[in-house]
């Protein structure tokens, strides 16, 4: 094979801009931008695009997760547990798209230097990790509520006297930027409360992965997460059990024509308001809501992914499937097999090994990853989910006072601007405000917006390379490998020319089974409700929120993700087979076309 | 038993060192049936019998003769002799008493399978055969779809003959260490013959990479002779001992296959059609029915198995699965090595992990 070996992927200098997005770069600061000045360096790098997290151009806004999120990975990997092998993952941005690159350390002294650290620091961790897991959660929810209680100030026409006989030095333009910053802030202690535990969490999962696939080369990645997994319901379950019990709830009260009589999600919750029954349902909603329908309809990596409570689309199209399964007299009830299951698995393998060392080595691995799984399961929706959608509302509210000033017309405007120039908006407006003059602000950003939009969409059209830069030859960050699934087949198959063969496409097998069916192409959640009964899904990548579908359809084809991401671990649940990494399935399938999907070899092949 | 020993016996029937008696591979034949195995009926001609032949014949001590006169390092002398012998054998008739109770046996199997002249495996089973470590695999001879009385006291004729084969000579020779050829004995399984639809072998272990967690099934099409000589290139159907999923189907090129001669007794190959011979022959769930076999297999002999097998129809189509054989993997162990070593606390395997994730390169 080895003319199918590349030594190189495209140069990250030279990836050719789409026409018509001439001048994308100014959308993004200087630092994630490829260039002559650390040539030496970004040419020497392997660089991956972020399939699982950043499948959509980045607005300039979304630039918070991967900025305050890559901070927060090398800070903790490297300066606080020296991760032996790795210090962090770097990032960059080409057209639109979110390139990472991990940063191995490949010199033996320094690693084993640093595993001595390593030792003591994670150590702690894994001793007291139960604890330290309560502990994080209660943290956490404190942060959170903080957040909450975080009020954006007015900005008066006239202070309050107050002010004057409490001699207050400061007025409402420096709460305005208080407040900015304190929302900034909790963003990035976001992004540190996220990877408090995750990342040795992972090194704990790849040392069980990397030892079966040691005893047991054949082995698939699956069946190793299957013994994970299943350690009981995750808030995620927990938001899904709320809109099941609704859905039971709307069945005794009778209201399957309110569901299902049509109109939009405002309509349907407009129609409750109506009557008696229904105001006694949305009684009953309004105990489930908070915080299980924070859950978000993405993953929280963007501004447009946004809560269940506020885009009520998901919960209208979930329960008019559950209320369907229900009248059906199909039992709603999770899987609940699913740890015997993984328990039967692992000693099944167990028996296989021969020797003490083996099976003592097999015990301390798989209960370590069993005892971070619930953790790395359930972190995404206090940090993901909870706490950035109460950002992200936030932010929404800071912008309602740039358009009360003029500076756009639409409050999801500012999600167009890169924190930083928020910053400026922010001074120019407070200064005019201030003085009662004309900010710049009103002629300067709309025809930036309008051509950032334009930009944006074109961009979405263009298909980024999956890798950049130099192959490496050694991946020993665990993220990598866990969450991005960077190995020698992805290297592989990224360093292939791209097929001509476009009826095939290949991913990563994700949850076995083999499965022929019609298609359905659905780009976001405002599509979910065209889902039919035994359909196959085909989507970007899917995430917690898109659960409720799952019990709907035959199989799941997903651009992006690995192993462990939502599809793979949802579709293993169900039992339906999976192809996940695909990188073009949304792109190559159209809705309406008979595929299969072989989740066993990871093809999915176009039959009309 | 006796003070004599019994020529000829039922593997049902055999008693005590049934190896000693009977050879490896019948006491492997008969250990299956005895573990509930569905291995096909048949009956030893026991190495008591292959005595009483050479005794009364006289051909013992010819062999001796020509064995002594020759010299084994040899390649060229070692054929020679074994031609001589070969000869001899051919000559030779059964003596008469040890003729009646093999047609004794015969007719009993006919009693027992409804047919005037039933067809028969017949296979030479030396002892030392078949055990760990010392595998006479190829080395001996094995006669398929003989029948009538005439044919099969020809098989067993030249099944013994064999036990004097160059390669035999050689390689008793060099168990022996250079003490003579040796006289560890020879038995002739005697064995109902499968109408296989389908046959091949099955190891348990991947046979790539040696994997414990894999069942490695290989078929072809009619009698398992085209697969074990490597004449097609089998299907593959791989089986996960521990989920009992199918983890790999991939049809092979399977351009023959070998059928009975049903008049003449014997086999012939035939030419398969194309389509027939790209196309999976074995379904998933005769797949998983053989793994279970060989998981049961493994468990009762404690080690890995290679085993042959053989799918046969009823008249009604009905498909039954037979086991012909069962022997040790005697190559490729060494991925049985533990791939750990104890640390003192789960850290220390994380640290351990990536302290080697290092250094591993990836394979590109």
């Amino acid at each position: 094979m080895a003319n199918e070996q590349a030594s190189t992927f495209p140069d990250p200098l030279s990836v050719p801009t789409p026409e018509g997005c001439e001048g994308w770069e100014e959308m993004y600061p200087y630092y994630v931008l490829f260039s002559e000045d650390r040539a030496e360096y970004e040419r020497g790098t392997f660089w991956f695009q972020n399939r699982y997290h950043l499948i959509d151009p980045m607005k300039p806004f979304d630039m918070v997760t991967p900025e305050f999120c890559y901070i927060a990975i090398a800070n903790r990997n490297n300066r606080i547990f020296q991760l032996p092998p790795a210090t962090g993952v770097d990032f960059r941005v080409v057209n639109g798209y979110g390139y990472l690159s991990g940063f191995p350390i490949l010199d033996g002294e320094r690693v084993a230097a640093r595993a001595t650290t390593f030792g003591e620091r994670a150590g702690h961790y894994f001793e007291h990790w139960a604890e330290i897991e309560q502990d994080w959660l209660e943290r956490c929810r404190g942060e959170i509520a903080k957040l909450e209680a975080l009020e954006m100030p007015d900005l008066p026409e006239l202070e309050e006297l107050s002010l004057v006989t409490n001699h207050q030095a400061h007025g409402a333009g420096y709460e305005m930027h208080q407040f900015f910053n304190r929302l900034m802030e909790a963003k990035h202690l976001a992004w540190h409360f996220h990877m408090e535990m995750i990342l040795i969490g992972f090194g704990a999962y790849n040392t069980f992965f990397d030892f079966c696939q040691q005893a047991f080369p054949e082995i698939d990645k699956q069946t190793i997460a299957n013994m994970i997994m299943g350690l009981g319901a995750t808030p995620f379950d927990r938001a899904n059990d709320e809109l099941k019990r609704l859905a039971g709830v709307a069945v005794d009260l009778d209201l399957d024509d309110v569901f299902r009589g049509g109109g939009s999600a405002e309509e349907v919750f407009a129609r409750l308001a109506d009557s008696d029954v229904g105001r006694q349902w949305l009684a009953e909603y309004d105990k489930s809501k908070y915080p299980w329908f924070m859950v978000n309809t993405g993953d929280g990596m963007y501004s447009h992914h946004r809560a269940w409570i506020d885009d009520p689309r998901m919960i209208v199209t979930g329960l008019q499937g559950y209320i369907t399964q229900l009248r059906a007299g199909d039992d709603l009830s999770r899987p609940q097999d699913q740890r015997a299951e993984g328990d039967r698995i692992a000693q099944g393998y167990r028996e296989l090994l021969e020797s003490d060392d083996d099976r003592g080595a097999f015990d301390a691995t798989l209960g370590l990853a069993r005892l971070v799984s619930v953790h790395i399961e359930g972190h995404k929706f206090y940090v993901e989910h909870w706490w950035h959608g109460l950002f992200y509302n936030k932010v929404r509210e800071l912008s309602s006072v740039f358009v009360k000033y003029g500076f756009w017309d639409d409050s999801e405007d500012i999600f167009y601007l890169h924190q930083a120039e928020v910053l400026q908006a922010l001074l120019d407006m407070l200064l005019a405000w201030a003085g009662e003059w004309p900010a710049r602000g009103p002629k300067y950003w709309p025809p930036k917006i309008q051509r950032r939009r334009e930009i944006l969409e074109r961009l979405r059209d263009w298909t980024p390379p999956p890798a950049l830069g130099a192959v490496p030859e050694i991946v020993p960050d665990p993220v990598l490998s866990m969450l991005w699934g960077v190995d020698g087949n992805s290297l592989r198959e990224w360093a292939r020319p791209v097929s001509t063969d476009t009826k095939q496409l290949n991913g990563t097998p994700a949850s076995s089974g083999v499965v022929e069916g019609v298609a359905r192409v659905v780009h976001g959640i405002d599509q979910m409700h065209t889902v039919q009964q035994g359909e196959i899904l085909v989507a970007p990548t899917t995430n917690p929120s898109w659960t409720p579908v799952f019990s709907r359809i035959a199989a799941c084809v997903a651009d992006g993700g690995g192993m462990m991401s939502h599809a793979a671990i949802v579709c293993r649940e169900h039992g339906l087979p999976a192809v996940v990494g695909t990188g073009r399935g949304t792109r190559a399938i159209r809705t309406g076309q008979r595929i299969r999907v072989d989740a066993n070899a990871g093809i999915v092949t176009i039959l009309d | 038993m006796g003070a004599e020993p019994t020529p000829v016996v039922w593997f049902d029937d055999l008693e005590g060192d049934v190896r000693a008696v009977a050879g490896g591979k019948s006491a492997s034949l008969v250990e299956m049936r005895r573990a509930g195995f569905p291995v096909p009926p048949g009956f030893a001609i026991t190495v008591a019998a292959f005595e009483q032949f050479g005794r009364e014949t006289g051909v013992t001590a010819d062999v001796e003769q020509i064995v002594a006169a020759t010299d084994l390092d040899s390649t060229e002398s070692l054929r020679a002799a074994s031609e001589r012998i070969e000869a001899l054998a051919a000559q030779v008739r059964l003596p008469a008493g040890l003729l009646g109770l093999i047609e004794g046996a015969y007719r009993r199997m006919a009693r027992e399978t409804g047919e005037d002249d039933p067809a028969v495996a017949v296979r030479s089973s030396a002892v030392g055969e078949d055990s760990a470590g010392a595998s006479f695999a190829g080395q001996q001879e094995t006669y398929l779809w003989v029948r009538r009385l005439a044919e099969l006291e020809l098989a067993v004729r030249k099944c013994w003959a064999s036990y004097f084969s160059p390669h035999a000579l050689a390689y008793r020779a060099r168990l022996s260490g250079g003490h003579g050829v040796g006289t560890v004995g020879m038995s002739v399984g005697v064995q109902q013959m499968v109408d296989a639809d389908l046959a091949g072998v099955m190891f348990t272990r991947s046979p790539t990479t040696n994997d414990r967690s894999i069942v490695a099934i290989e078929a072809g099409l009619g009698l398992g002779v085209s697969v074990v000589a490597g004449e097609v290139t089998p299907d593959q159907v791989w089986v996960n001992k521990v989920t009992r999923e199918i983890v790999k189907r991939r049809p092979g090129y399977k351009q023959v296959r070998y059928v009975p001669n049903r008049d003449t007794g014997g086999t012939r190959c035939e030419d398969v059609p194309e389509d027939e011979a790209t196309r999976l022959c074995l379904d998933d769930e005769t797949a998983k029915q053989l793994a279970e076999y060989g998981v049961r297999l493994e468990r009762h002999y404690g080690a890995a198995q290679d085993v042959e097998w053989a799918l046969t129809r009823g008249a009604d189509g009905t498909p039954t699965l037979v086991l012909l054989q069962s022997r040790p993997i005697t190559t490729g162990r060494g991925a049985d090595r533990p791939v750990a070593t104890a640390l003192p606390s789960q850290t220390d395997y994380v640290v351990q992990q990536m302290i080697a994730a290092s250094t591993k390169k990836l394979e590109l």
